[in-house]
This record gives C-alpha cells, structure tokens and sequence, in this order.
C-alpha cells in the first residue's frame, strides 16, 4: 500500500481529500530506482481544473513512455489544506509516489493564464524551493514553465531556470537527455541551464536581461553571454495528421471541470480575429486525419469508461471533415450510450441537425460569440459573423423548437465608440423581435436570452498588442450604458445581461503585456495573501492594492498606455512564426475596419508558413 | 436483469466520497464492457443504486451496489473482468443476480452493519480495561449518546441498536453489531465514543481504525448479509 504524504486527521479536515491521495485510474507508477530523470509537472490550480487540462494529459502520457523518466502530477492546495501544510510544515507533494517536490529533477509548472502567478509561488514556496531562480542550490529542480502564458513570460521570469516556447511534443526528450548528459558530466545548474538554452523552443531567463527607458519601456533586450541565441522560435508538430495522444488518460475520482473524454480534432484556427492570441500563437491550423480520429475514439471508450464524449479545437466548424467525423460520433456514441457535447460550433443549418440529433433541444441553449454588437466593430475586430447569419441561425434554431439563447461579447474593443456598445443591446432585441416573428403555435414558451460581456484585454502577439485598455471605470461605465440600454428595449423582459469583474481584468492587463519588473509585484501580492485569484470566492482585492503600492507599480503602464508602432515590446525576442510586421499590418486594418480572409480563403502571408506543415501547404481550393 | 455486487474500499480509497465511487464504478462498467442497460432519453444513464453511504476515512469489506444490465456472464468471469478494472484498493468480491423487485432495492435494505476496530499501529487493548469494560458498558440498562441527526442533536438510548459488542480473544479487535440504515441508524464512532466515556480514557489518544465489515438486512434475530440475497451465476 502506498504511504499518502498527509496524515488521516488532516486528510479528514479538508474539503475532497481525493484530491491529494492520487492513485487514479491510468496514473502512471515506476519504480524510483528504475529511473533517472523524475519530472513534477504542476497545475498551479484545483485539481478539479488541472485535470481537466488536454496538455498537462498529453505531455504526462509522453513523459511516461520514455524510458528512464517517470512523471508524476502535482495541484495546488485549496486554501484549506495550504494553511494547514504551512502550519505543520508539511512539504508539497506529487500525486502519484506521494514524495515532496524538492526531490524531484524538474517541475514543470503548466502556465495557462495570468490569474494562476500567485499559485505558482505558492507551488513553489510550498515545496520549499526559493521563489527566485537566482536564489536556488544545485539541489533544487530544475523549475520550467509552459502553455500559452510562456508566450510572453518576462513577468515570471525571476521565478523560473526555464521555459518551454511551443508545443511540448517537440523538445523535452532532447531537454531529458541533455540533463542526463550534464549530470553525467557532473556540469553545473548553469552549466546545464545554457546547455539548454540553445535546444529549440527553450529560454533560460538568466542568460537574457532587459534595459529600459527613462519612461520604463524596453530599451533593449537580449543574451548577455555570446553562447545563446537572440531570438528563441516556439516549436510546434508540423506534422499533426496522426500526431500521438494519450491513449490511457488519467481519470480522477473527484469530479474534474472536464469529466469526459476530450477528442483534440486539431490545433490552431484559420480566422485571425485580431483580438485573438490563441488563434496567432498556434498558427497554423493543423487537423488530425479522420481514420485517426476513428481510432481514437474507439480507445477512448474502450479505456476510461467516460459516457460523455467532446471535440477539442479553437473552432470545430473550421474541420474539414466534420460532417464524416460526426456521422461516427453519433453512431458508436448511441450504440454506447454515450453523450455528445458540441462546444464552439458555428450556429447554421448543419449544426441545429447535429444538435436536434444528440441533445434535448428543451434544456438546451444556442450559444453565438459575436463578440462585438455592430457590424462596423466586428470587422475592426476581423469576426466573420454578419448580423444575418446571426439572426438567421437564431431563426432556424427558434423554428427548431429552441428558446434559449447565450450571447458572448466584448466591451472596451479598440475604437469602441457608445453607439457600437448600444448595438449590442439593438443585437439582443432583433433576436427576440425574430423569435415572435414566428407564428404562436409554433414557439415553445417564451424566448430567453442572456448577453454576457467581458473586458477586453489586449494580449501580446495580436494585432491589438498597441492597443490601449480601458480603465475599470470606464469598463463599468460601459457596461452601465449597455444595462440601461438593454432595460429599454422593447423585449427587456426576454434579456438578461452578465458581465465580468473589470479588477480581474485590469490585472490580466497588467500580466498579459507586463515585463520583468512586474516579479515583485506578483511576490508582493502572494505575500499579501493573494492566492487562487481566478475564483471570485479567494480572489483577495485588498493584497493586490497593497501590492501595487508598496511596489510603487502603476497598472496603467501597461494596461491605459497606447503604444507606438516602434516600440520594443517584451515578448519580441521569441518568435511565433506570425511576423510583428504582419500584425502591424493587422493593427492598421482594423483601424479603418478593413477585414483579412481566413487561411482557408487563402494566404495571408502571416510568416507561420515557416514551420513547412498544415494549412499553409493545403492545396488552393 | 439485477445484479448485486460487493467490494471493498480500503487504502487511500477510503478518502474518495460516495458520489464519487459511483461514479468510478460507472466508468469501470463501461471498461468492462458489461452490457448495463440505460435509461430512455437524451441522456442515457445506469440503473444503480448504493448501499448505505461509507462515512469518509473508514474502509471497507462489505459495499455494495445494485445495477441493471441485460445480459451478464457467470459470476466469476464478471468478478475477473470487473477486477481487471479495479484500482489497488478497491476489489470486487462477489456478483449475484437478485430478484427485480422494488422491495429489494441494496439502499433500502440494509438494517445493520459489522465494523471492527483496531488500533492504527495493530496493536493489542489493554485487557483489563477493554474486556471487562466492555462488558460492563453493555450491562448498562441504557446507553444514553447524543445523536445527531440532519436536524438537531438528540439525547437517546442507544443500547437497543447495539446488537452485540465484544472484543476478540487476541485483544486486537473491537466487533461491533449495531443498527444502520433507515432505522436506528448508529454510527460506529458514536458507539466507541460513549465506551471510552463511560470508561473515563481520553478518546483522542487512541488512534483507531474502523472498518465497515457487512452490510446486513432483515431483523436483527435473523440478520442476513446482503451479498446471501440472490443467486450465484454459473
Ligand atoms: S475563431 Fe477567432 S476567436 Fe476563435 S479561435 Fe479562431 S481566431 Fe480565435
Ligand atoms: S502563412 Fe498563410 S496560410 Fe499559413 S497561417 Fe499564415 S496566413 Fe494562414
């Protein structure tokens, strides 16, 4: 029987104690001696939230399989449990071997957005590895960072040896042997850390260092030693059409965000919307070829018992074979008595048949991202969604015996005047006014519908990275101006309206195109007590505002602050494929509300091209 | 067809919740590729029911759930193949087929339970204060605890669910027989609580384990456990 790192009394104490006593079905153990390399990969969140993740799933699958490396999960503690471990001095551990994490020769920390910086120090003080990498002795792990917040990771940098650019496919092995070869050679931590440096996709922040202006911009970046290289280009699988997956994923006991199976059909998106940055940084779009898909399905019925099934993509409707892959769907997942969840499908004829097929058209809602509520802004924005194929799609769905409507939109949109925010409401009253267009007999009850909005804020490799951010006031001032307007509709009575926190935003801002200075603000903050700030239950007001003053950091620099064409930004020494010129290029379009085709229409010449593999090479059609 | 299965839950296992156990052996069913029959509708789901919730942090050798399926295999090969699918600290030990009928529903059935309990090093209770003990605490004429219910706290006599209580010959282990279910439901650590009361030791320096032996059903003179209440498949 394995030995649990907690004690029962305080495995009694915590709320879900399955969180930390691993042993899931498809976890993965090895025998410690029988390894050389032990790898810590943390999800600085829930477990609940971290399991549900599709990368952390693959990349412990990968890790797994090679020989010599054993990985094992780690989550960050509730606050419950956090107290009690700080208490008691009991140091983090992984889920699998129980064993705490400063054992270990890495930790991998998944970085998936701003809001976790606070958990992964708490990752990192719970484990007792000094926060700052400068700070560490050759005995600590190597701590590397990954995901979609690694695209620009200069705030975090004082806290991590490295981080992965990219798809984790690509460079690990290439990363696990080098160490080996390091540790054989008995070379340093920083021998080692240059060493790796130079393998693709890898950034070690302590051989770069930032120089700034007098009025806090970057002056200059790059290598301060001659042995690494200037710009670091993310990796990526140019070759995804029968790319691995895990074939046996981890399936927790406690209930995760995401409990079923997750089909990833492919990886990137033809659209281009300029606000977008998943849909630049995975640039190119790259689908994964039907049979395979066929095959995996059936080995992920056959392994993990799941009895509801999902696609995984940016934007499903772009798949090529979309009609084929759901015809199987539908039949093995009726013969199976499995359930099909249809997220991020445009709303037109072919997808209400779909849905009529698979879902309970009463209890279900229609959900469109219009993102923006005039025509004029969804071009600035380059959102192909025209008002009619909107209204259209609300129009068949409502004839399809559908009333519920989710709408999805965003305030503060550069360029964004009051009467493009009102729009959105006069969005909101032509769908009700659609819904009664429909004769009385064949409506079913009354219509529904809910806008929701959130702030918007600009992230690094868009083509909104110049723009400049709201402020919280004028976010709540918006969102005040759509309320009032939604209240005077005519159907009001039919609406409702959500929106976002704008504090959480104004952060995100902050973190989203923030730079190296910004280290002691997020250590201040965690050392104010702020910690799980993504919840609104723990988000913690109070330890940011007092961060923010005792650092003397102004959040406006980097949110309200427009830049200029030519400055140096941050992030600009990694390369994505997708040029700064080509979003510069974007960035004056949208200006003049000017919209660029998708990848499928044809090439835009973005520079993605360069990775030789997916949409770029398909045939013209 | 309805089938009974038992299992235990032990180890690390023990801290997983009820909802969530019945959600492990969903999965394991369909791993096992066990034809279980499904509700109509959109969202189709098993026909299960569970015994009586194990409280958090005690184990078990005697759970139980109740399924629906259409066809099954013979009860051995339907062991192995649900083992197969077992994580180390949970195993299948016996599937019957029981009759269909409302009244045999494994939630409602039960009407006692076993539990032992040890001492957490695996240790031996001092004789001369748990055999004897023991014996006096159940020759009380009332046992007075406070029950909690989902409501209130309720002072009661809980000596006529206690239906035996002794200590094993080797001093290692505590049995207790005592009401469960929807009438005169006792919780095990009530019942050891109210001993160490009445014995005037300070609970907290006892590590115990407890752990949930069988589940019983009928009354209390003709106690039947519930994996005896239908037949083996051949
Ligand atoms: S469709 Fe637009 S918003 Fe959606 S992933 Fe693609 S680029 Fe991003
Ligand atoms: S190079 Fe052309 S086809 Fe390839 S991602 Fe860029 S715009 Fe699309």
């Amino acid at each position: 029987m394995r030995k649990l790192a907690l004690p029962d009394d305080v495995l009694l104490k915590v709320e879900k104690p399955g969180r930390y006593t691993g042993n899931e079905i498809n976890s993965v153990m090895k025998s410690k001696d029988e390894v050389d390399i032990r790898f810590a990969f943390a999800f600085p969140d829930t477990y609940e939230v971290g399991m549900s993740n599709l990368g952390v799933q693959i990349l412990y699958d990968m890790f797994n399989s090679f020989e010599g490396v054993w990985c094992e999960r780690v989550y960050s503690p509730w606050i419950d449990l956090d107290k009690i471990m700080r208490e008691k001095n009991i140091p983090l551990f992984a889920c699998e071997s129980q064993d705490p994490v400063k054992c270990f020769d890495f930790l991998g920390i998944s970085l998936q957005y701003e809001m976790c910086y606070t958990n992964v120090l708490q990752i990192l003080d719970l484990s007792g590895i000094p926060l700052y990498a400068k700070y560490r002795s050759e005995d600590d792990p190597i701590v590397i960072g990954g995901g979609s917040c690694a695209y620009n990771p200069e705030p975090l940098a004082s806290f991590f040896d490295l981080f992965y650019i990219g798809e984790g496919e690509i460079s690990y092995k290439e990363l696990f042997e080098t160490y080996r070869e390091a540790k054989k050679a008995g070379l340093s931590r920083m021998e080692f850390l240059k060493k790796a440096a130079n393998i693709d996709g890898i950034y070690a922040p302590a051989f770069y260092e930032p120089e700034y202006n007098e009025d806090g911009t970057l002056k200059a970046f790059g290598p301060v030693t001659e042995d690494v290289p200037a710009t670091v280009r993310k990796v990526i699988v140019s070759d995804f059409k029968n790319a691995p997956y895990p074939k046996k994923p981890v399936i927790p006991y406690v209930q995760a965000v995401m409990d079923r199976m997750v089909l990833e059909i492919q990886r990137g998106c033809i659209r281009g919307c300029r606000f977008c940055q998943a849909g630049y940084i995975y640039r190119p779009l790259r689908e994964r070829s039907l049979d395979e898909m066929k095959e995996m399905v059936r080995e992920l019925i056959y392994n993990t018992g799941y009895d509801e099934i999902s696609l995984n993509s940016l934007s499903s409707s772009d798949y090529e074979k979309l009609p084929e892959l759901l015809d199987y769907l539908i039949g093995i997942c009726n013969e199976k008595g499995i359930n099909i969840s249809l997220p991020s499908l445009r709303i037109d004829a072919f997808s209400l048949d779909v849905m009529n097929k698979i879902q309970d058209v009463k209890k279900s809602s229609l959900t469109f991202a219009p993102e923006a509520g005039s025509q004029r802004m969804r071009d600035v924005i380059n959102k192909n969604l025209s008002e009619e194929s909107i209204l259209g799609g609300a129009l068949e769905a409502f004839k399809g015996g559908w009333n519920k409507v989710k709408l999805y939109f965003m305030l503060g949109l550069p360029g964004e005047t009051d009467e493009d925010v009102k729009e959105i409401s006069h969005l909101c009253q032509k769908i009700a006014e659609t819904y009664y267009e429909i004769p009385k007999e064949e409506r079913n009850g009354k219509v529904a519908i809910t806008a929701s909005t959130s702030f918007f804020v600009p992230k690094p490799f868009t083509a909104f990275q110049w723009a400049p951010m709201n402020k919280e006031d004028e976010f709540l001032e918006k969102a005040r101006m759509l309320k009032n307007e939604i209240r005077s509709e005519v159907n009001q009575r039919s609406m409702s309206y959500r929106y976002h926190d704008a504090e959480v935003s104004v952060l995100e801002g902050v973190f989203a195109r923030g730079d190296r200075k910004l280290d002691k603000l997020i250590e201040a903050a965690y050392r104010n007590g702020a910690l799980f700030d993504s919840w609104t239950d723990t988000f913690n007001s109070d330890a940011w505002k007092k961060a923010f003053e005792e650092t003397g950091i102004d959040p406006y620099f980097y949110t309200a602050r427009e830049r200029s064409e030519d400055e140096l930004f941050p992030w600009d020494f990694i390369d994505i494929g997708v040029t700064k010129k080509f979003l510069l290029k974007e960035w004056k379009k949208s200006q003049e509300a000017v919209t660029t085709m998708n990848c499928r229409e044809g090439c835009s010449g973005c520079g993605a091209r360069c990775f030789g593999g997916g949409i770029c090479f398909a045939p013209e059609s | 067809m309805r089938l009974r299965v038992k299992f235990t839950k032990t180890g690390p296992m023990r801290f997983t919740s009820h909802l969530d156990i019945m959600r492990y052996f969903q999965k394991a069913l369909r791993r096992a590729d066990i034809n279980v029959s499904l509700s109509e509708g959109f969202s189709p789901h098993m026909l299960m029911s569970f015994a009586l919730p194990l409280p958090l942090g005690m184990s078990s050798t005697g759970e139980y759930f109740d399924v629906d399926v259409k066809d099954a295999p013979a009860s051995d090969e339907m062991i192995r193949r649900l083992n197969e699918q077992m994580c180390e600290d949970i195993t299948v030990l016996s599937v019957i087929k029981i009759p269909e009928d409302k009244a045999n529903k494994c939630m409602s059935l039960v009407t006692g339970a076993d539990y032992s309990v040890t001492l957490a090093d695996g240790g031996k209770f001092d004789e001369e204060i748990f055999a004897d003990g023991i014996q006096r605490f159940m020759a009380q004429d009332k046992i007075m605890a406070v029950k909690k219910t989902k409501r209130n706290e309720e002072l009661t006599d809980i000596k006529p669910f206690i239906y035996s209580f002794y200590i094993s010959e080797d001093l290692k282990t505590i049995h207790l027989r005592a009401g469960a279910g929807s009438v005169g439901h006792l919780r095990s650590d009530l019942v050891m609580n109210s001993l160490f009361e009445f014995l005037g030791l300070d609970a907290e320096k006892y590590e115990l384990s407890s752990q949930r032996d069988e589940l019983l059903s009928g009354k209390p003179e003709h106690f039947v456990p519930l994996y005896k209440m239908g037949e083996v498949m051949y």
